[in-house]
């Protein structure tokens, strides 16, 4: 044995070293405390879909008890140059319009999609919000200037009920009809279908999950809604008293909870089930435009000690302390690679604690974000 | 109209357990839970099942397709003899057959069959009002077969018979209660016909026997670090005796304390594991390309041994539920069966060796020409395998100031060993050194 040899032996030791250790980049080390939850984006999530298909706006997403991602999105807003394939005569290799409502499992494959109009229902002009309820039934909501209604389908696809009717509004103490309703949530203890009313009601409303029976609503503070005109939001003004359009998201935490998306009002107003006002979080107050509070949901530790915060107008994410509402940490930012956003519209959380997102505009897509430290 | 046309084909269909008919509807996973109970000599099986298992069924529906529990006794009794027929218990006399059987209908939000007690408690309790929406797909429908009593000790076998299609969706947790107060988990998929819920140590023995030998068998990795391990001593039996000794005493040392959970539960570790079984594999090759010494092999066998054990336990994460009561057996016949099946692929390896490299010059060609091949094969593993290793977990594990310092003892130790063996290179060629 030479030292030649021997010599060869050590480099391919130290080449393996190089390989089998971090050093080479596979690691980035930072000094930030381990005090919030922290993500990393899964660029491969999810996986290219089938027969051509191409997700246009992704308005929404939710988790299911099978930890199944649903998105609801918008085919009506591809240009026609995304779907050349789907034109008469066709003008490029691609794409068509995917199906508005979209099931895909945990690696990112396409489970099933349906949607669109059908009979007995009044499909929306431009989807929004949608939330898969605790006996598996999806609810889908529209915000186009004609959509005063709630959808709910079993997960088939089966039309099962609707809430309020298509090009029909009563203003924000209606307790029939919706203004261009935002989002849902159903509370699995009791059926009870709370939802975001909306971009043009200023309120939530409560129906019976199961008959659609109206049950009860309120405004910001949990005072009756008014619809009176009002100025342009100003941080330096007094807090409105109403919520502004569109009131965004409604989230029910386990501890019974209710948390409000105020979006452009750039706050968080949290109640009781009933309606009692709690408390309020103030978000990024200066933010104008869009607003900063567009979406939350919690984290899946027992007390739910996280709220997630999806800011479309400064594009982040952020973790917020539940107790007291202070931003622990925030990830991403206004960008089109992944792990960046472009008008971050929605959010949701599996079992694991990943987070999913989607995103509007010329966002056009939906990410997840792997938790990958606690 | 999708639920009419499922509606019809299902009418066409005998009753039982949907099949591969409806194979293009069914959801990708179909859970099944359960609980076999034998704490006393009257032994009950409870079973949750989704709805949509029981398409051929033809539950009675009403308005968009919920299901009319008004009128649904007579489909209940198909669907109770569908579950029967699908989740057999069998003892050493053949199957057995239920002498009581309830059932109910439980939507998507019931959580009742979290634990045994519950339910049982739910499959005896009231049924959902009358009213309740379930829709016909979305849904369980649970079952509680009462058995005659048994004689004391008798030995259960679960057998599934689900239609193609549908069997490799199914994955079925049963949870076994047994008399001594044992409670065990067995995590399975309907493609296995036969579960023993509580195997006796030779079932338990003889299975995990078979398991070692296919491991061994269709482990390329390990076969692949053994042929480099023997290539230069074919024609030593002692050294060869030697390092395969050495390299069975290291694996066996690391499998059984691994395979009880004495190892690290974070995910870096088992990628970290099969990373440097590759890198055996490499650092053999290595060694033989560039001719060194075999005195000391069985050193190096042993330590990699000790590796290889990791790795071999890993593989029973997923089997080690079915050892019963037995685990310490199991885990001796599953190294007896990699001994077993080491021993046949030297048996067929050593002869053609014998026939490859019989002369002095083809030899060392031929030892050089295998070695690059499979340290080619062992480094594509090794960097592919080092990539799956989760580096970020491991940092966070390790703290971000502590990293580096693992990094570099790594690093270390891997030089270290190199420099090691260099010197023991060097004091072996001292005797005839200095020759002209």
């Amino acid at each position: 044995m030479n030292n030649p040899a021997k010599a060869g032996l050590l480099t391919v030791a130290a080449l393996a070293a190089w390989q089998v250790l971090p050093s080479h980049g596979a690691l980035v080390t930072g000094a930030a405390a381990q005090s919030a939850p922290k993500y990393e984006v899964d660029p491969f999530w999810p996986k290219p879909l089938p027969d051509n298909q191409l997700l246009g706006q992704v308005a929404g997403v939710a988790v299911d008890g099978q930890d199944h991602i649903w998105i609801i999105q918008r085919p009506g807003s591809l240009t026609e140059d995304e779907m050349g394939a789907a034109l008469e005569p066709p003008r490029s290799e691609c794409c068509v319009p995917a199906p508005p409502v979209m099931e895909f499992d945990q690696e990112g494959n396409l489970i099933q999609a349906w949607g669109g109009e059908g009979e007995g229902y009044e499909w929306p002009e431009n989807e929004h919000g949608i939330f898969v309820d605790q006996n598996d039934n999806v609810w889908i909501a529209g915000n186009g200037d004609d959509d005063h209604q709630v959808l709910k389908f079993s997960r088939d696809g089966t039309f099962l009920m609707q809430i309020g009717r298509a090009g029909e509004t009563g203003g924000s103490n209606d307790t029939e009809l919706l203004g261009r309703p935002a989002d849902i949530e159903v509370d699995p203890t009791n059926n009870e279908a709370y939802i975001a009313d909306g971009y043009q009601n200023r309120r939530v409303i409560v129906f019976d999950g199961e008959t659609g029976e109206y049950l009860r609503h309120w405004g910001a503070y949990g005072e009756a809604p008014t619809d009176d005109e009002l100025a342009d939001y100003d941080p330096a003004a007094p807090a409105d008293r109403t919520f502004r359009n569109p009131v965004h998201c409604v989230r029910i935490a386990e501890d019974g909870l209710v948390y409000v998306c105020d979006r452009v009002n750039n706050r968080i107003q949290v109640f009781q089930k009933d309606g009692t006002f709690v408390e309020e979080f103030i978000g990024n107050k200066e933010t104008l435009g869009n607003g900063s509070i567009w979406d939350l949901d919690l984290s899946q530790d027992e007390e739910e000690r996280y709220l997630f915060n999806a800011d479309g107008e400064n594009n982040e994410i952020q973790t917020l302390l539940r107790e007291n509402g202070e931003v622990v940490s925030t990830f991403g930012r206004n960008g089109r690679y992944a792990g960046q956003f472009h008008w971050v519209h929605n959010l949701a959380l599996d079992s694991a604690g990943n987070i999913y997102t989607a995103e509007v505009d010329t966002g056009k897509r939906a990410q997840k974000f792997l938790l990958v430290a606690e | 109209m999708r639920a009419a046309i499922l509606l019809l084909l299902a009418s066409l269909l005998p009753a039982g357990l949907a099949g591969r008919g409806q194979a293009h509807d069914m959801p990708a996973s179909l859970p099944v839970t359960g609980f076999f109970d034998y704490t006393d000599q009257r032994p009950e099986l409870v079973l949750r099942v989704p709805l949509i298992m029981l398409t051929n069924v033809n539950l009675p529906k009403r308005g968009p397709g919920y299901i009319d529990l008004g009128r649904i006794d007579e489909a209940r009794a198909r669907a109770e003899r569908a579950v029967a027929a699908g989740f057999r218990i069998w003892t050493g006399g053949g199957p057995l057959e239920p002498v009581a059987v309830e059932s109910r209908i439980r939507p998507p939000s019931d959580r009742s069959f979290e634990t045994s007690e519950t339910a049982a408690a739910s499959v005896t309790g009231p049924p959902v009002p009358q009213a309740t929406n379930v829709f016909w797909n979305q849904g369980f429908f649970d079952v509680r077969l009462v058995f005659a009593p048994q004689a004391a000790g008798a030995d259960y076998t679960l057998r599934t018979d689900l239609p193609p299609g549908m069997d490799e969706r199914t994955l079925i947790s049963i949870g076994v209660l047994a008399p001594d107060g044992a409670a065990r988990t067995l995590t399975f998929d309907g493609t296995t016909a036969v579960i023993a819920l509580d195997p006796s140590w030779y079932q338990a023995g003889s299975m995990f026997f078979g398991k070692g030998v296919e491991h061994i068998l269709t482990g390329y990795d390990h076969l692949l670090f053994l042929l480099c391990l023997i290539l230069p001593l074919w024609r030593d039996t002692r050294r060869l005796f030697g390092v395969v000794t050495a390299f069975t005493v290291g694996h066996s040392a690391t499998l059984i304390p691994a395979a009880l959970g004495m190892v690290p539960a974070a995910a870096w570790f088992a990628p970290g594991v099969e990373a440097l079984i590759a890198l055996s594999i490499v650092w053999m090759a290595a060694e033989n390309v560039l001719g060194a010494g075999t005195r000391f092999r069985w050193g190096l066998a042993f330590g990699f041994g000790l590796i290889h054990g990791f790795g071999f336990a890993s593989t029973l994460g997923d089997v080690m539920q079915f050892a019963g009561g037995h685990l310490v057996v199991s885990l001796v016949f599953f190294n007896v069966g990699i001994e077993a099946g080491q021993v046949l692929v030297l048996a067929l390896v050593l002869p053609l060796l014998a026939l490859v490299l019989r002369d002095g010059r083809r030899q060392r060609w031929g030892v050089i020409l295998i070695s690059v091949l499979a340290g080619h094969e062992g480094w594509h593993w090794m960097t592919e395998r080092a990539g799956q290793i989760d580096w970020t977990g491991l940092r966070a594990a390790a703290g971000p100031e502590r990293l580096p310092s693992v990094t570099w003892l790594g690093a270390a130790l891997i030089l270290g060993l190199g420099l090691a063996w260099a010197l023991a290179a060097n004091r072996r060629r001292k005797p005839g050194g200095g020759a002209p």
